[in-house]
């Protein structure tokens, strides 16, 4: 069995991670549900957000060079990491300059992509965690398991045992105090720090700006108490003028946590002159595999992606097995496709587009309407036939092992209309299917690892 | 159609309630001088940091109730600012423009203070007088000063990164109180 095949199993069996992973995803679907609803011109401004987009990725290295005019222009400094040794590099580079050696990190998907946490601690360089799930797993020595909600996977005991143990106070397992706890604690290190490193959403090719969307307030800390921030984000994430981040901000809240707006969104610009905020401000914009990916024209769409979250919620697989399963930063149906773009793609990434059923609501969910299934059928086909079908039986073995959950796939598959004769989703078990009503099994065959 | 100013703060009021941060209604300047200086005594708000642009009427309902540790409008440098914030009870700032469909406060930084005044003290007051209400985002972003950081507030900092149970006060604000017309 591959290691996939291995963590799926074991999250199968582990019952409460399930139930924990399963509650917090419905739950975040039925809030974006709720506050998409109130969207009368919703179709609209996914069309718009779409449009905005596509037209970055088509126009992607002149929105590039005007950002980089812009936000140098106004005393920040733009770099270009081609991979992920080049952007810890520059990093490590940038921090050395300044002897900085205590920092503190807000949530950065890209950071996570790139291994900055173990190049930082590698260097000797003590930087914290400070978003309040990234904390939590960072205490944990885990990786996140969500790419919104990183301590997900955990039940508040198991938070409350970690919390207390590490920070030193009388356990509790009451969510309020345990955050009020973990204020204190990095509150000291905000405020001392000698750099800030976050992630950005966008990027704003006209104005210079970047665009930091948040809740806790963690991300407008460090930007403003650290004499040195870093900004790290993917080359894609840029976007052409202010106005374009209207039906982009618009959608992104509502789909990710289902909040109409999330607390705090900046549009950064370098510090001016007798302004508060750090003297120092650097974006790394990372490529490792994204302008490949665009030159790929069945995956280009993929660099569309804004990172929201709602497919994993909505993603009956993820929901039952839960992030790490996937053994890959990027979890989930959008994770399925992106881990096979950056970084250098392995045999276990290649085996994650087996981790769908295929139903289609990933796409429907996407406030982008990215179509999903299209590319994970596609890296399923390109793989070498029949190389690998352990995971996609793990699949197999999971929605069959609960008559609840084969009535759940099948609603969804219902509802997406590609529901095989026989009562089955196409194409969950193909080791290269070309379509989702290929390679469909008989409903009493029996997983190919068993 | 579109909505009159009055329907549009209307339903800027209610989305504050919604989002746990506290709508304090003033019939005029004096009646808000009062309500604030009501509350510092109430809460026991001693220390006071101001953001840039704070009209006069705010520095003299503190003055014989709290200290007033850093004020923007005055040279201070970035480390005093800093001590100053992080021993605030509350910061007090002033708004430039409203989004009432999402209830959010925009706030850019002008000056030194201006992103540490409503972010670090736990307590943070927003003065909405005068500022400009628009429905949408997609109408402030026509205009905005391209050349300024802009910050977005919408309630006081929150998580729910814990089992998904909403806990208000993370590492911005625990309580954010705005001062606005009836
Ligand atoms: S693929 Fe769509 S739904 Fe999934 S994270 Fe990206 S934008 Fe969100």
């Amino acid at each position: 069995m591959s290691r996939i095949s291995i963590a799926v199993n074991k999250a199968l069996s582990d019952s409460p991670l399930g139930s924990a992973v399963l509650k917090s995803c419905d739950l975040s679907t039925n809030k974006r549900n709720e506050v998409i609803a109130e969207l009368d011109d919703f179709e609209e401004t996914r069309k718009q957000a779409r449009e905005v987009r596509q037209f970055a990725i088509d126009n992607l290295e002149s929105l590039i060079d005007l950002f980089t005019k812009n936000f140098e222009a106004a005393g920040g400094k733009v770099h270009q990491a081609a991979d992920e040794r080049d952007a810890c590099g520059i990093v490590l580079e940038l921090l050395k300059r300044r002897n900085a050696r205590k920092g503190i990190k807000s949530k950065s998907m890209v950071a996570e992509e790139i291994g900055l946490g173990e190049a930082l601690e590698h260097a000797g360089i003590d930087a914290i965690e400070s978003d309040l799930g990234e904390f939590i797993v960072q205490l944990a020595g885990e990786p996140p398991s969500h790419i919104t909600a990183p301590a997900l996977h955990r039940s508040r005991q198991s938070i409350g045992k970690l919390l207390s143990a590490k920070l030193k106070f009388p356990y509790t397992d009451d969510p309020a105090k345990l955050t009020k706890e973990a204020r204190g604690h990095l509150r000291k290190r905000f405020l001392t720090a000698d750099f800030g490193i976050a992630g950005a959403n966008f990027f704003v090719a006209e104005s210079g700006h970047l665009v930091m969307v948040e809740n806790e307030g963690n991300g407008r800390m460090g930007f403003t108490t650290p004499p040195l921030f870093i900004s790290i984000t993917g080359i894609e994430k840029a976007v052409g003028a202010l106005p374009d981040l209207s039906p982009m901000l618009r959608l992104l809240a509502r789909s990710s946590t289902g909040q109409r707006f999330t607390t705090y969104t900046s549009l950064i610009r370098p510090t001016r002159p007798g302004e508060d905020g750090p003297g120092e401000m650097h974006v790394i914009l990372v490529d490792n595999g994204r302008r490949e990916a665009i030159a790929d024209p069945d995956l280009r769409e993929m660099m569309l992606c804004i990172r929201c979250g709602a497919c994993l919620n909505i993603c009956p697989v993820y929901k039952s097995v839960g992030g790490h399963a996937y053994k890959s930063v990027y979890p989930g149906p959008m994770g399925a496709i992106w881990s096979n773009i950056v970084g250098t793609p392995t045999a276990e990434s290649a085996e994650l587009p087996d981790l769908s059923t295929l139903c289609g609501a990933c796409k429907d969910v996407c406030p982008i309407s990215i179509d999903i299934p299209r590319m994970l059928l596609e890296l399923r086909g390109r793989r070498p036939k029949g190389a690998i079908e352990s995971s996609a039986a793990a699949t197999w073995k999971w929605t069959m092992s609960s008559p609840e959950r084969y009535e759940t796939a099948g609603k969804i598959a219902r509802t997406a209309g590609m529901l095989l004769p026989n009562g089955l989703p196409g194409g969950w078990l193909s080791g290269g299917g070309s379509s989702y009503r290929e390679d469909a099994p008989d409903q009493g065959e029996e997983p190919a690892n068993e | 159609m579109s909505k009159s100013p009055d329907e549009l703060l209307e339903q800027f009021r209610e989305r504050q309630h919604e989002l746990s941060a506290e709508y304090i209604r003033c019939q005029d300047i004096e009646d808000a001088a009062r309500k604030l200086k009501a509350i510092l005594v109430a809460e026991d708000w001693d220390t006071v940091v101001l953001g840039s642009e704070v009209p006069d009427w705010v520095r003299d309902s503190c003055r014989d109730f709290a200290e007033l540790l850093a004020d923007a409008s005055n040279e201070t440098s970035n480390e005093e600012w800093l001590k100053a914030a992080s021993y605030a009870r509350v910061g007090i700032t002033h708004t430039e423009a409203l989004i009432a469909d999402t209830g959010t406060l925009v706030q850019p930084s002008r000056v030194r203070g201006d992103r540490m005044a409503s972010l670090i003290p736990p307590n943070h007051i927003a003065l909405i007088f005068g500022a400009v209400i628009h429905e949408t985002l997609a109408e402030y972003l026509g205009d905005a000063d391209p050349t300024l950081t802009h910050q977005f507030i919408t309630g006081p900092s929150r998580t729910a990164d814990i089992e998904k149970q909403l806990v208000v006060g993370v590492h911005g604000p625990v309580r954010l109180l705005i001062f606005g017309p009836d």
